[in-house]
């Protein structure tokens, strides 16, 4: 094995196939994209080259502005919910559940696995108002808080923090099995000289787990947000970006502008911008424990 | 030797002979017919649906034609069929939205004058003239050729729950005031006086441009879209506000904003509310005894009603017609004009038995209609003018300028004026690059 991976044309036979597939997939449509942001219109209807114009246009257009900050803010909540309940998940799941721990990590881990559409016809079923209540209206009948009960989706107040109460559910169980597996790998020899000189789980939670858990915390954070700064589904299904802008988030507007309007090439501007907005968040979220270490 | 030598020559050329006769009977039906829709071919009062059907009973006659059909979502239909141009990949036969989106298709030479084929064909006749100019007034221009063929042949109006009305002692309402009358019992009484299908968005503006073009005549919004008028004129701010106190007052129905249309339907069909804007295409619903529990019987339906000064009279509709059938030039041939041949000649009937409704062609007359379809009939028989949507000719982008802020308009979180600014602005920005 090892006679075969020091022989770099043997490397390169067993990289070649998935490398070409990245290219392929990922590297040349992005390629594009950059080559269709310097023009105007649709290709095939008349598309002329406009240079960086496309680019100099996003910031006048409100629409776009609009959609810059509620993507940043949704992704923000997303983040802050999924990783951080997903760590007071785990934390419970390692700590507070003793018994039935298997059941309870497949309840947890359940949701992840739904599709994001019948997430999205879920929650629209909880939050709906006709033609009967649904869930959460029923549960505000019953307590008498009929003066609350409302269109959810249909509020511009409502309608964001309704797609981020989705979302969490949905994936927050997944951040909670990965802390779960990071903390179940701390030797318990750690865990046991901190219980033998008294910490208690307050203490063992901030000395113990959150610094050794730390790096996993940075992947997760980084994956999350990643993973939500481009979500389509589930604001395309539950709200279609409505009410008015109020839930329109980058990728909904890109994906209007491009096939809608037929701005293809307003619509790649966008997307790269999209796209470098999401490497520059994630090199940061990736230099924090180098920022942590130096600030220490 | 001679002989034999004639014999094989004259066994060979009748061979060829049948060989090319079998050919040429195969040619006309034998192929595949590839159809780009947005909706399967068995959803009712839609020409897929009537397309679905004429399809099995063409197959029954020619059991070689075959007909693929792909559906894409309405919402990315227009932007599907522009990448299918870009790569010169047009199917046989689109279902397309008529309007700005048909006018942008017809310029790059890409459809067949259907209009021209029907006349060659002897069949023009079949598709209903009023139709035709409404589908031309909406994209081409009454003077040019229609491409698109009627997918529908629809008005619309109020539908309203006798039960309810006579419970409270409410008359049908002829003017606008009467309305607004008649909401104000209705919503004391905490009955929803309408439900609007806010989260489809096209079902509010509806409201909108019924009350815009009562107020300025029924070209108004027409006018407007094409630069002979402003959004900002008085009657357009006049109509939008009514629309706003009407959101606001909850005559649209509690979180209209987060309601789906076809859920508009089922809440009115099942006593939910006591009118339902809607057209001709819900009539099926309402004579299925299945799906209205109401019953047909207590169904009445009337005109948007007028407005106090206004331009508009209650003879004139919202009208339109459906998804229209367009044809690619690339693949046009024999068999492709053949079963459109069919459609236009069966399409009538098919859908007068089936959904008791029109879909813009010619039909046997019909005894014994449905109750909700000939009370509707005889609306549209009285139509003085048939009106076109807030939305026809909009571009997409416009489209959804007027959609989108109108469920924050309706609700009450903007201005009016600062609504009708944003689609004049776009509308501007339209024409100006045109």
């Amino acid at each position: 094995m090892n006679t075969l991976l020091s022989d770099k044309k043997a490397v390169w036979v067993f990289m070649l196939p998935s490398l070409l597939l990245v290219i392929g997939m990922m590297y040349i449509p992005i390629g594009w994209t950059l080559g269709y942001s310097l023009f105007d219109g649709f290709p095939g209807f008349g598309s002329t080259f406009v240079g960086f114009r496309n680019y100099l246009d996003l910031w006048s257009d409100a629409v776009f502005r609009q959609s810059f900050v509620t993507t940043l803010v949704y992704t923000l909540v997303q983040v802050v919910g999924q990783v951080g309940l997903g760590l007071c998940l785990a934390l419970l799941l390692k700590m507070g559940v003793k018994r039935h721990k298997d059941f309870m990590k497949t309840l947890i881990f359940f949701p992840s696995v739904i599709p994001a559409i019948a997430v999205a016809q879920l929650f629209i079923k909880v939050y709906e108002v006709r033609p009967q209540y649904g869930l959460l209206n029923s549960l505000l009948a019953l307590v008498g808080r009929s003066d609350l009960i409302r269109g959810w989706l249909g509020e511009t107040s409502t309608a964001l923090w309704c797609l981020c109460v989705a979302d969490i559910w949905r994936f927050m169980g997944f951040y909670a099995v990965l802390f779960y597996a990071a903390m179940i790998e701390i030797p318990e020899d750690i865990v046991e000289a901190a219980r033998i000189d008294g910490v208690n789980a307050r203490q063992m939670i901030r000395h113990i787990f959150l610094p050794l858990v730390f790096p996993v915390i940075i992947t997760a954070t980084s994956y999350c947000f990643i993973g939500t700064i481009k979500v389509f589904e589930m604001p395309y299904v539950m709200t279609n970006g409505g009410p008015g802008y109020a839930t329109t988030l980058m990728s909904l507007y890109i994906y209007s502008t491009a096939f809608t309007y037929s701005q293809y090439g307003f619509g790649s501007a966008m997307a790269v911008v999209l796209l470098i907005e999401t490497v520059l968040i994630t090199m940061l979220i990736r230099s924090v424990p180098n920022l942590a270490k130096r600030w220490r | 030797m001679k002989r034999r030598i004639l014999a094989f020559a004259v066994m060979a050329v009748m061979l060829c002979c049948g060989s090319v006769f079998a050919v040429a009977e195969e040619s006309v039906q034998s192929r595949t017919i590839t159809l780009l829709t947005h909706a399967s071919l068995d959803t009712p009062s839609e020409l897929s649906g009537v397309i679905g059907g004429l399809a099995e009973e063409y197959k029954a006659l020619h059991p070689e034609f075959n007909l693929e059909y792909e559906i894409v979502p309405l919402t990315n239909l227009v932007g599907k069929v522009k990448t299918l141009v870009a790569t010169e990949s047009l199917p046989d036969i689109i279902l397309y939205e008529p309007g700005i989106p048909l006018v942008e298709l017809v310029e790059t030479g890409k459809l067949v004058n259907l209009e021209e084929e029907l006349v060659k064909m002897g069949v023009w006749d079949y598709v209903d003239p009023q139709v035709a100019d409404l589908l031309k007034s909406m994209s081409v221009g009454l003077d040019e050729p229609l491409y698109g063929l009627p997918g529908g042949q629809h008005i619309e109006g109020i539908f309203y729950n006798k039960q309810i009305f006579e419970a409270h002692q409410l008359e049908v309402p002829k003017t606008l005031d009467e309305l607004l009358a008649v909401c104000e019992t209705l919503r004391a009484a905490n009955i929803d006086p309408f439900l609007f299908g806010g989260k489809d968005k096209w079902h509010s503006t509806r409201l909108i441009s019924n009350l815009a073009n009562r107020i300025m005549g029924y070209t108004a919004t027409a006018d407007a879209s094409d630069g002979k008028r402003s959004f900002l004129d008085e009657g357009f701010v006049q109509a939008c506000t009514i629309a706003q106190e009407m959101g606001v007052n909850g005559y649209m129905g509690i979180g209209f904003n987060s309601v789906e249309f076809n859920t508009a339907v089922e809440t009115f069909l099942n006593g939910g509310c006591a009118m339902l804007y809607t057209g001709t295409f819900s009539v099926g619903n309402m004579n299925d005894p299945e799906l209205c529990a109401i019953g047909a019987e207590n169904i009445g339906f009337f005109s948007f009603p007028t407005v106090e000064g206004g331009l508009g009279s209650d003879k004139d509709y919202v009208a339109h017609a459906g998804q229209v059938l367009v044809a690619s030039k690339a693949t046009y041939d024999e068999a492709v004009a053949d079963f459109i041949k069919y459609i236009v000649t069966h399409a009538g009937n098919y859908s007068m038995e089936n959904y008791q409704w029109l879909m813009g062609y010619a039909y046997d007359p019909v005894e014994d209609l449905p109750p909700v379809t000939q009370l509707v009939l005889e609306a549209k028989d009285g139509a003085e003018n048939l009106m076109l949507w807030w939305e026809t000719r909009m571009d997409s982008k416009t489209t959804d300028v007027a959609k989108d802020n109108a469920q924050l308009m309706l609700a009450g979180e903007m201005d009016p004026v600062t609504y009708l600014q944003m689609i004049q602005d776009s509308t501007d920005e339209y024409l100006g690059g045109k």
